[in-house]
């Protein structure tokens, strides 16, 4: 699995020196960058899975990037933690309602740093037995709670196709006993338990060292914006909002238990490396693909392939995520001398001429004809 | 003003404390200091606007300032460079904790990015402050002090 990327924005070098000694025994890959400009370019680039963020800086400060991350669909769920030098309790205020994960006082050790990072991502010691990546047909066991059955019922029935086993309970206490005798791959709990139970519940596994890196998933009406927030702030792995969608579902599911989804997308067709995207892009699919793609053209070429295809004859509509992510996937390619083809439908060759990025990209009509042309 | 002379005790100690692991030994402070004062080696400088309106300048000699960065740094090679940033980052660290605690107190107030200022004789002078205090940090391994002065008003 590839380590955590994690994103540093801050325009001191003597913090970005001590944020690389801090992790410089785990497996992480670290990136820099000096002011907020430079940071949502960055993030864009690199798609971390974490952004510590500095809020006094020249050109852009802290909030203003913050803002600015919260309102772009491809960056505004990666997770936030701000560096600051004021822990005033107006300011901190002013920042949980952004949207931070959580927030690191300065001056700070270097055991904060790694406490508070180590509650948004998991970290490794370098040297570190590797663990075998789940990937997406491995069974695995999803705990639900929640006081309404007919919603187990539904997650049971969207998750019918896949290897995992749904488990179902409407009590906390339950749950804590299911988890005491064998700990589930994931749980997802109804934000609208009543008395906060889903925080508290969160906050018991999380205190726990056997069960602190479960992945949480809250369960929230799409419209409970405000629970929602307060679930992201409190360390929840995602949400998933009601009326349940199947794709949403797998999803976030799939994500919060650290899968493997490529197989989802990446296949080989006489010797050809093919790249599936589906007909909807989401900004996790997108960054999904976009983390992945460096990893997979590494190990075709290992494998001895030179040619691929990039099928996007799914996608009638080309919006910015799709034309980032052929960008990267053409990078990629690039960089490796990997032949590539394009297959995309009339309505996407069309739309693709829109674009500065793809107007001059060849489209085949479908793969025998990309496969003809290598 | 004695309470802003321990928040600004406070401050320092806590920043060297964790970030050097090195905690100085604080003056007594002075309130309404004499001025201007003279400096040599670096001064790093940072803004407060809004309620507690005024400057924090936090002088380095040359020898504190490149024993604290090759501290914090790891490095005994650092340019120039490197050695202000670690001088602009600490003082922002002592900055900005003041700010925390007259924020607190309803005294609200922005910073500015920090200034660097080296030389061999730096001349300190805020004429028109209703508060100024001064207080020096002995660090007694390095052999070398620290100033720190704030200048200010308050507004209500």
């Amino acid at each position: 699995m590839t380590p955590p990327k994690i994103l540093s924005v801050d325009d001191s070098k003597m913090i970005h020196s001590l944020i690389g000694k801090a992790f410089n025994s785990y497996n992480v890959q670290l990136a820099f960058a000096s002011n907020g400009v430079e940071g949502l370019a960055a993030a864009a680039r690199e798609m971390p899975e974490l952004i510590i963020l500095d809020v006094t800086m020249p050109v852009m400060d802290g909030v203003e990037c913050l803002m600015k991350l919260k309102s772009d669909a491809a960056l505004k769920d990666i997770p936030v933690i701000m560096l600051t030098a004021e822990a005033g309790k107006e300011n901190v205020l002013k920042i949980a309602k952004i949207g931070v994960r959580d927030y690191i006082v300065k001056p700070f050790t270097e055991q904060a740093l790694l406490d508070r990072v180590s509650r948004v991502v998991e970290l490794k010691q370098k040297g570190a037995a590797p663990v075998k990546a789940k990937n997406i047909d491995d069974p695995a066991t999803v705990l639900v709670v929640d006081d309404k059955p007919a919603i187990i019922e539904n997650i049971r029935g969207h998750l019918s196709s896949t290897p995992w086993k749904v488990v179902g309970t409407d009590q906390c206490a339950e749950a804590s006993q299911i988890i005491g005798k064998e700990a589930p791959d994931a749980v997802v709990i109804s934000l609208s338990l009543p008395n906060k139970a889903a925080l508290n519940f969160l906050h018991l596994l999380r205190s726990n060292p056997k069960t602190q890196s479960i992945p949480v998933v809250g369960l929230s009406v799409k419209t409970a914006v405000e629970e929602q927030n307060e679930a992201k702030n409190a360390g929840f792995n995602g949400i998933i909002t009601k009326p349940i969608d199947a794709d949403e579902l797998y999803e976030r599911l799939a994500k919060s238990m650290n899968l493997d989804t490529s197989k989802r997308y990446f296949s080989v067709d006489q010797s050809v490396q093919i790249v599936k995207v589906p007909k909807t892009v989401t900004p996790s699919i997108a960054s999904e693909l976009q983390q992945v793609i460096g990893a997979k053209t590494n190990e075709m070429v290992d494998s001895g392939m030179d040619r691929l295809i990039l099928d996007v004859s799914d996608i009638s509509k080309i919006e910015i995520l799709v034309v980032k992510l052929i960008l990267s996937v053409i990078t990629a390619c690039k960089a490796l001398d990997i032949k590539f083809r394009v297959v995309g439908n009339q309505e996407f060759t069309k739309q693709a001429k829109a674009f500065e990025e793809t107007k001059d990209l060849e489209v085949f009509q479908d793969r025998g004809a990309a496969l003809a042309a290598f | 003003m004695q309470i802003i002379l321990s928040f600004v005790n406070k401050c320092v100690s806590d920043v060297f404390g964790t970030m050097v692991g090195l905690v100085p030994a604080a003056g007594s402070g002075e309130e309404d200091v004499a001025r201007p004062s003279r400096h040599s080696g670096l001064t790093g400088q940072i803004s407060l606007t809004g309620k507690f309106n005024g400057v924090v300048y936090a002088s380095f000699t040359e020898g504190l300032a490149r024993g604290i960065a090759e501290r914090i740094m790891g490095s005994a090679s650092l340019s120039d460079g490197e050695i202000n940033d670690v001088v602009g980052e600490l003082t922002n660290m002592i900055s900005g904790n003041l700010k925390s605690q007259m924020c607190d107190r309803g005294f609200n107030c922005q910073l500015s990015i920090p200034t660097i200022i080296r030389g061999e004789s730096i001349m300190i002078d805020a004429k028109d402050a209703p508060l100024s205090i001064r207080n020096t940090y002995n660090f007694s391994e390095l052999n070398e002090a620290l100033i720190v002065q704030v200048f200010a008003r308050l507004d209500q």
